[in-house]
């Protein structure tokens, strides 16, 4: 079983893309081997009212229950967060939330931030911060957006150590700076979707920070996916790493809801 | 076959475990150069021809694997001819790595692009359109295609399809005799099928940037991209091929 922890449906709106429906990303899933995978609205990185973005793709998601999961975008510096928190458990089935801080430009110390993360925890909802949506180096020049210092992740799960949280698209030394700074508590994870080297990438991370707060994840349907498979699949890990990777600790910090 | 145009040593160089993950991946030619034992933007010639010994050092240790590319400072014009001269013809070299001492159309690189077309290697450029800004003489696809319009019976590489992929594609369309490579961290969805698309088949390569990049991921996205088999053995090895095979005896 292998569960994508990093997934998007839409466009961005300054760049061409020819896949965007959940239909592309059933297909493209099924072209990598991806059995299931956390899907979340591109669009909720750039509509302040992130709730809209999941109301519209809420629909194609749940006909598609038994593959895919919403991973909500919420905006905590957006007024109507918290009623928002209460039906994307209730009637929207999310599994986790997802955060754009310098997409909607707010700080992670921020008051909201915090009053959030504690109703993430409450509900069992993961928080996913996405570091960046890709390499800073490729903006389009009218939406250049710098990377969320993971430092500042860190702290927010020491803070809260009833939330689990993750880092999604954080390169290697990223990941290793926020795991190790965070390894006593335990409850900040990453996925894999940003991290495309050194050699035998995968096996060294796995060396420096263990296997058990990795998730996989491709970044569909803004990367290829195989990429993702070949870093995880074409390495020597041992088979409880493997299987930690491709679903268990995604399984893990989902299940809690 | 598979020939992987764009590989760097690590320190004085090659891992092990590179040479494994080639073998494991039925990747058949790495084709090395040394940015020095520390990299180096700037190398003085000292510099550079340790790089250089590097990386026949690993193509004496590894013969059937490692092809050689010699890494030269344009700044430094004369003994770039000589260090050429010394790599091609008595090291067995096969081509030519530029990196970021000089934009790619600096009048000091004219002379090096002679000497190369006269050996008919290729000269692999790195190229970059960075939006956070670029290091001080780091060549953009422009810089490449002003080179390539000034010497077209010259094989020109811009490295990293320039990171922008869709602008470096864009820049270089109408140079033929650019050929691109796919190498780096990007992996973004598309790239490879529009650069197939607006160059041809023809004009794509697979390039890696090891060690720095996991040679795994930087094959993938070949794998994974939605062009036909005949055009992905192209780009996997065909095209190479057909580059080193202009080298004069």
């Amino acid at each position: 079983m292998i569960i994508d922890a990093c997934t998007f449906v839409g466009r961005h709106p300054f760049v061409r893309s020819h896949n965007s429906t959940v239909d592309d990303l059933l297909r493209l899933m099924d072209k990598a081997g991806i059995d299931r995978a956390a899907v979340t609205p591109l669009a909720g990185a750039f509509y302040q009212n992130a709730q809209e973005t999941n109301e519209e793709i809420h629909a194609d998601i749940r006909n598609h229950a038994d593959r895919l999961m919403l991973v909500a975008a919420v905006n905590p510096a957006y007024p109507g967060w918290q009623e928002d928190m209460t039906r994307l458990c209730d009637d929207l089935s999310a599994v986790g939330i997802r955060l754009f801080p310098n997409y909607h430009a707010y700080d992670l110390t921020s008051p909201e931030v915090s009053a959030l993360a504690d109703r993430a925890g409450e509900l069992g909802l993961p928080v996913f911060v996405q570091v960046r949506l890709w390499d800073e180096r490729q903006h389009p020049p009218m939406c250049m957006v710098p990377a969320v210092p993971v430092a500042k992740i860190a702290d927010l799960a020491s803070a809260h150590p009833h939330t689990r949280l993750a880092l999604s698209m954080a390169r290697y030394g990223e990941i290793t700076s926020a795991l190790k700074q965070t390894a006593g508590a335990g409850n900040l994870f990453a996925d894999i979707a940003g991290v495309q080297g050194p050699t035998n990438c995968m096996r060294k991370l796995i060396a420096d920070v263990g296997s058990d707060r990795l998730l996989f994840g491709t970044e569909l349907m803004l990367q290829y996916a195989l990429p993702a498979r070949y870093k995880v699949d074409q390495t020597s890990l041992s088979d409880d790493d493997r299987q930690r990777l491709h679903s268990g600790n995604l399984t893990r910090i989902i299940a809690t809801k | 076959m598979i020939i992987d145009c764009h590989v760097h040593l690590q320190g004085a160089g090659i891992e092990q475990e590179l040479v494994e993950a080639a073998a494991a991946l039925g990747v058949e030619k790495l084709c090395c150069s040394s940015l020095g034992r520390q990299w180096s933007y700037e190398p003085t010639p000292d510099v550079f021809v340790e790089a250089n010994n590097d990386v026949a050092e690993c193509m004496r240790r590894y013969p059937d694997l490692v092809l050689g590319f010699c890494y030269l400072n344009p700044v430094y014009t004369q003994e770039s001819l000589d260090e050429m001269c010394r790599c091609i013809e008595d090291l067995g070299m096969v081509g030519v790595k530029l990196w970021v001492a000089a934009y790619a159309d600096d009048p000091r690189v004219f002379p090096l692009i002679e000497k190369a077309i006269g050996y008919g290697v290729s000269v692999l450029q790195h190229a970059w359109h960075k939006a956070t800004g670029n290091l001080p003489h780091e060549s953009k696809p422009g810089h490449v295609a002003e080179l390539a319009r000034r010497y077209p019976e010259a094989d020109i590489i811009m490295a990293h399809i320039a990171g922008d992929w869709e602008r470096g594609i864009e820049a270089v369309k109408e140079c033929p005799n650019i050929v691109v490579d796919t190498s780096g961290s990007i992996v973004e969805m598309g790239m490879v099928e529009r650069a197939v698309q607006e160059l041809g088949a023809r004009r794509v390569l697979f390039g890696s940037d090891a060690h720095g990049v996991d040679l795994s991921v930087a094959l993938a996205k070949i794998l994974d991209a939605e062009i036909n088999d005949s055009d992905r053995e192209l780009l996997l090895a065909g095209n190479m091929q057909a580059l080193l095979e202009r080298r004069r005896s």
